[in-house]
């Protein structure tokens, strides 16, 4: 019985830390795996959207209700009137998830913004100027944060109002469970982007980012605007990312600039993306659940080992990943799984869709859907085979 | 007792141009920005802070340690990484990542080093300033006295060698157009793994001098890398020599303005002095992107003229 109650306690501790890298590690793959931009720089969306979660709601709180009439400042003397911000949120169900929806919405459009940022010298630079300036362009915020009182409390950090804790104030829904609605809300946010990525990137966009990677002049030739095609994916890529953050920031309830690092932001999902398998979803989240589950094993785990080894057991976390990282090189160049061609039709499936959308025309325009539509997006082939089946 | 911004101006110059000297060096011959080379520089700075904290003597004796240290791991880098991945005709960006692996595995061994120290001999290992171990000569401290012999020093043996000896002028070759250098006979692969060694020892010194001006943490070299980039970008790329004009633009710029601004009344931009090196970078890319030796003064200055 206690077996499954630890069972039970990891993977609830587990799922936020994968909902959140998974984030991440999609959004870098839509650059790096679709689009070829070296992006060493996730740290500055990630700490975008991690910076907004920790300002925002606390901030907004604090204007609306006139909490400086307490007698303390919000900066570094957050840790003094959070209990009152989280009394206000969790009394009023309405507020908190206007709350919640407001600073997802905004750490969006500010990663949005960031990725805009960005794409400025990606759109200008070779590969290896981009790579540097891009690294050393996403430690800007961090210094911001860390120095200064204002956004993130500097040194010591602010916590995260808790969104979630008008179910138990207001509800009366027992903490525990409260955690688990928590857990399956970030869970649902993974979910939806995956499938946002996956849709994305099998969409006839998607076939356009492989061809830019692939051979650049010949995209420009078929009259493919690379510039436009590069700005506007770092843009949707540097919302997600802050979209990680932001999940990462809710998870540990707190933010606080320094925590948010090149290592564990920018390196550990370029590590989970090469190893999983550059663009291959599918691949980038098997790389993403195993690697997420490591962090987390040594993490929780250590104090079973700790007593034989003289350091501290996390660091065996870098060495374990970038030891992964070089066999992953060396040994499957392309990933767990590797990238997969486009997915087209054979001839006799669309000989087949083509004959059953001459048999239900009616029943189609029945449901609203308009065949011409169905038709562009039958890959290519179908056209020469419209023409042989004359219809 | 000399001007402290001035010792700190010529300590980060210095560690900058060394650094960056190297950064260039595997840049011109391999062909790939080295992102480990801040573990390099992080190896040189806990070969410091094991000397003092825990041996108790000045970092300074232990300059030739920190380079072969690093030294020898730069050149284990290119030897058992990237030289097999180059092989297989690996691109750019994996060549990157694979200096990105390296770079990783250090962040292990660095904070493993420093933890090791701390619970074996109960010694404080993060954190930690060269300071106390400083000598004074004629109240001039004697690490920037070396940094600036390092650097004289380093700077006109590399002219030296690469104008005069015969390997030199090999490695010119190899850098020049590697193919044809070896089809001349030129040994590429001993060049390469030759600049690979220096670049890392230099940074390894670049270490050491490291924490005679900042404190030295675990991540102290992931800190310090946008300076080498920026120094290594602003002196230009494709020129050996760049980074000393690089470096010493970005490592008085990074303590001067900064300090300047400080003293109008802003003592918060103190803490900024990352941006300095950004910034500069961001000028440069968009205004010379081949870096100051780059730049064709003379075209420049004889513009309009017949």
């Amino acid at each position: 019985m206690a077996a499954i109650d630890l069972l039970v306690l990891f993977i609830t501790d587990l799922i936020p830390w994968i909902a959140a890298y998974l984030i991440i590690a999609l959004s870098l793959n839509l650059e790096y795996g679709y689009l070829g931009i070296p992006n060493f720089g996730k740290l500055l969306a990630v700490s975008g959207g991690g910076f907004v979660a920790g300002f925002l709601p606390g901030l907004i709180i604090y204007y609306l209700y006139n909490l400086s009439s307490i007698g303390y400042y919000y900066g570094n003397q957050h840790a003094l009137i959070i209990l009152n911000i989280n009394e206000i949120i969790g009394s009023s169900p309405l507020l908190s998830i206007g709350l919640l929806l407001l600073t997802i919405i905004v750490a969006i459009l500010f990663g949005a913004f960031l990725g805009f940022v960005s794409s400025y010298p990606a759109l200008r630079l070779k590969e290896d100027y981009l790579a540097m300036t891009l690294l050393a362009l996403g430690d800007m915020l961090v210094v911001i944060g860390y120095n200064l009182d204002f956004p993130v409390g500097g040194s010591l950090g602010v916590f995260v109002p808790s969104l979630f804790g008008f179910f138990t104030n207001s509800f009366h829904i027992s903490v525990i469970y409260v955690n688990y609605i928590r857990i399956a809300f970030f869970l649902v946010l993974a979910i939806l982007v995956y499938y946002f990525v996956r849709k994305l990137v099998n969409s006839p966009l998607g076939r356009v980012l492989r061809a830019i990677r692939d051979n650049e002049t010949l995209a420009q030739t078929l009259g493919k605007d690379i510039v436009l095609y590069r700005r506007n994916v770092m843009m949707v890529a540097g919302a997600l990312a802050a979209l990680g953050g932001l999940i990462l920031a809710l998870n540990s309830q707190a933010v606080i600039a320094i925590k948010y690092n090149r290592v564990d932001d920018t390196f550990y999902p370029w590590t989970m993306v090469v190893v999983g398998g550059a663009a291959n979803n599918f691949g980038v989240a098997i790389g993403v659940i195993m690697f997420v589950t490591l962090l987390r094993i040594i993490d929780i785990y250590k104090y079973l080992f700790q007593p034989y080894i003289p350091f501290d057991a996390v660091w065996l976390n870098p060495i374990l990943f970038s030891i992964a990282l070089a066999l992953a090189l060396f040994f499957r160049p392309g990933g767990i799984i590797k990238e997969k061609p486009t997915k087209t039709l054979s001839e006799m499936e669309i000989i087949q869709i083509i004959n059953n959308l001459k048999n239900n025309k009616s029943k189609l325009y029945a449901f609203g859907i308009d065949i011409r539509f169905l038709k562009n997006n039958l890959i290519g082939k179908i056209y020469i085979l419209k023409n042989k089946l004359k219809i | 007792m000399v001007n402290p911004l001035i010792s700190a101006i010529i300590i980060v110059s210095g560690i900058t141009i060394l650094s960056s000297l190297g950064l260039t060096l595997t840049y011109l011959t391999t062909k790939v920005p080295n992102f480990a080379h801040s573990s390099f520089i992080a190896l040189g700075a806990y070969i410091g802070v094991y000397a003092q904290q825990i041996l108790g003597i000045s970092p300074l004796y232990y300059l030739p340690l920190a380079f072969i240290a690093s030294a020898i791991v730069a050149y284990l880098q290119y030897k058992i990484l990237l030289k097999p991945l180059m092989d297989k005709g690996a691109n750019l960006v994996t060549l990157m990542i694979g200096t990105l692996t390296v770079s990783i595995f250090f962040v292990g061994i660095i904070n493993i080093f420093a933890d090791w120290m701390a619970t074996t001999y109960k010694a404080t290992t993060v954190l930690i300033n060269f300071q106390p171990s400083e000598y004074f000569i004629y109240d001039f401290p004697l690490s920037a006295l070396l940094v600036i012999l390092f650097v004289i020093v380093i700077s006109s043996v590399l002219y030296f060698f690469l104008t005069k000896t015969k390997f030199g002028i090999a490695m010119r070759a190899a850098i020049e157009n590697p193919s044809l250098a070896s089809v001349v006979g030129i040994n590429i692969d001993r060049i390469y793994s030759f600049s690979w060694f220096l670049s890392g020892g230099l940074a390894g010194i670049a270490g050491i001098f490291y924490g005679f001006q900042y404190t030295v943490n675990t991540n102290s070299g992931d800190f310090f890398l946008p300076y080498v980039f920026a120094a290594s970008i602003l002196g230009g790329l494709g020129n050996i020599f760049g980074p000393i004009p690089g470096g010493i633009i970005i490592g008085t710029s990074s303590i001067a303005i900064p300090f300047l601004i400080a003293q109008l009344g802003y003592p918060i931009v103190l803490n900024f002095q990352l941006f300095v090196p950004l910034v500069i970078m961001a000028i440069t890319l968009l205004i010379a992107p081949k870096g100051i030796t780059g730049i064709k003064f003379k075209k420049i200055i004889l513009r309009g003229k017949p």
